[in-house]
Formats: structure tokens, sequence, C-alpha cells
């Protein structure tokens, strides 16, 4: 009885305690932070590159942040080279642009497209790209899946948590 | 004393003799900037350049890709060989240039736009979107 009872109230602590609740991990890229997916994997691509995956993956997605180098000009320009950078995909077919804001109060664009990968040309990948101004900055949040989640929720909860480290 | 005297004026007289000597040697050299008229100018002799050639003797504009016209020297093609006239006459048909300047045109034009699209990925650290975050 003494064993039912603790094993209860061992597993009703475990349930209080839910990935909600639990302190996420945040990256920092030079003065930008942001939180990655719960239980997705980082890869670190240079100083100013991060990737992640989740842990099982299907769906063949990732979400890449690059910090871009410091542009000079104004936001505009920024926004006008991403959307002609773009063009080094091969097979490149944009079929969305809209500028966005974040709940942090980033501006920025919003890329939707597909295309065909190096080493991958005879598969279509899908590809959200969000290239946000910070500052004099160029910061893109870049979620690619070969199966692309169609409510987005990881790349939402990505792009929700970049900030500006004051 | 006096021969210490005399020794002495015979050495500066012989000094400053020594002296001069130099200073006119120096002053003799040093050039002397010719004035105008003198007889080191460079005289004016003739007409002076114009740019352009003498009165008969004017070549006209040049159009580089116009037929140049006949020369005496030329060889009328009824006077090549067999071989030679087919050479000539295989070179007059260019109808199928066209599609090969096209191309190149046309290959000309996309690696510009490649270019163009590298140059705006390398200014906002776009560099290897290709292939980061594809998950094969």
């Amino acid at each position: 009885m003494k064993a039912a009872i603790l094993l209860a109230a061992v597993l009703a602590m475990g349930a209080c305690t839910s990935s909600s609740d639990s302190e996420e991990p945040s990256a920092t890229v030079g003065d930008i932070a942001f939180s990655p997916p719960p239980g997705w994997l980082v890869q670190e691509l240079g100083s100013n590159t991060r990737v992640w995956v989740p842990s099982s993956n299907p769906r063949k997605e990732s979400i890449t942040i690059i910090v871009g180098p410091k542009v000079v000009g104004d936001a505009q320009r920024m926004l006008s080279a991403t959307r002609s950078a773009l063009a080094v995909l091969h097979d490149v077919r944009v079929t969305a642009d809209a500028p966005v804001t974040t709940t942090n109060g980033l501006t920025g664009e919003r890329f939707d497209l597909t295309f065909h990968p190096d080493g991958a040309t005879n598969r279509l990948y899908g590809r959200n790209h969000i290239v946000l101004i910070v500052g004099d900055h160029p910061v893109h949040v870049i979620y690619t899946a070969a199966t692309p989640d169609p409510n987005h929720l990881a790349l939402d909860r990505a792009l929700a948590s970049i900030r500006k480290e004051s | 004393m006096s021969s210490f005297v005399h020794r002495a004026a015979l050495t500066a007289s012989f000094v400053l003799g020594l002296g001069l000597a130099i200073h006119s040697s120096r002053t003799s050299a040093d050039p002397v900037p010719p004035g105008p008229g003198s007889d080191l100018t460079e005289p004016v002799t003739g007409d002076p350049a114009l740019g352009y050639p003498e009165p008969g003797y004017e070549t006209g504009p040049i159009h580089p890709f116009d037929p140049s016209s006949s020369d005496p020297s030329d060889v009328q093609i009824e006077d090549l060989s067999p071989d030679e006239q087919a050479y000539v006459e295989a070179n007059l048909d260019t109808s199928a240039w066209p599609p090969i300047h096209n191309a190149f045109a046309a290959a000309t034009t996309q690696a510009a736009a490649d270019a163009t699209a590298q140059a705006a990925a390398n200014l906002v650290g776009l560099d290897g979107i290709e292939s980061t975050g594809v998950v094969p």
C-alpha cells in the first residue's frame, strides 16, 4: 500500500515536470539569442550558423539559423539581396513572398519555395526562408524538409524565440 | 718670429688662392638656363603636328565590319582552284550561325545571373545554402 502511494507520488511528480515547464536551452550567436525546438539536436557549422534536426526525423526536416555579416545600407538592401540569393538554388520556385513581424517585434520577409538540393536532384524539397533585420545584420531562419510540416510548429517556435540580447 | 710670420702669410695666401680657384671652377660648371633666343634653344622649324593627315592622305573613318573596298592585289574567285572555290563558298553560308550565337548569348546571360545571385548570397551570409540544412 505504502509502495503504491509512493509510486503514485513519483508518477505525479514526473507528470508535473513537462517539457513546457522546463527551462529551454538557448543558443547565442553574437548578440542574437534564440531557443531551438526541444529535443532537437544541434550541429554547429561555423561561428554564425547552427542547424537543428529532430532526433527522430522521418520528414527529413531541419531548422538553420544564420547570422549574416553586417550589411551597409538600409533594410531593403538586405531583403533584396536575400531575394536575389535564392536564385543559387537549383530549380528554385518561390511560391509565396510576404513581410513578417515576430512576437519580439523583429521585421523581415518570408519566402516559401521549393528546390532540388545538391546531391538529391531527383527529390523536391520545401523550404521556408525567413530573413529578419536585427540592427545591421540579416538573421536567416530556414526550415527545410523533404516532407514539410503543414503546421510549421517547430519553425514558428524558433521564429518567436529570436531576440537581440541587450 | 719674422720667419714664422712669413710662413703664416704664405700659407694663408695659398689657402685663399686655392679656395678662389675651387669657387670659380664650380661656378663655371653650373648650368645656365638658356634664355629665349640664346644659342642653346632649339629653333622651331616646319609646321606643328595637327593630328590629321596631309591633304590627299586622308583615310576616313574606319568601319571594321564593312567589307573593304576592292584592292588591285585581290584574287578573283574565278581564278581560284576548285578546292579553294569550294572552301570560300562554304564559308559564305552563314545560316547556321544564329543558333550558335544564340547559345553563347544564353550561356553568357545565365552565367551573369548566377554571378549576381552568388554575389547577393555572399553579401548576406548565405554561402552554401544549396546544401545547408538538407537532410538526405
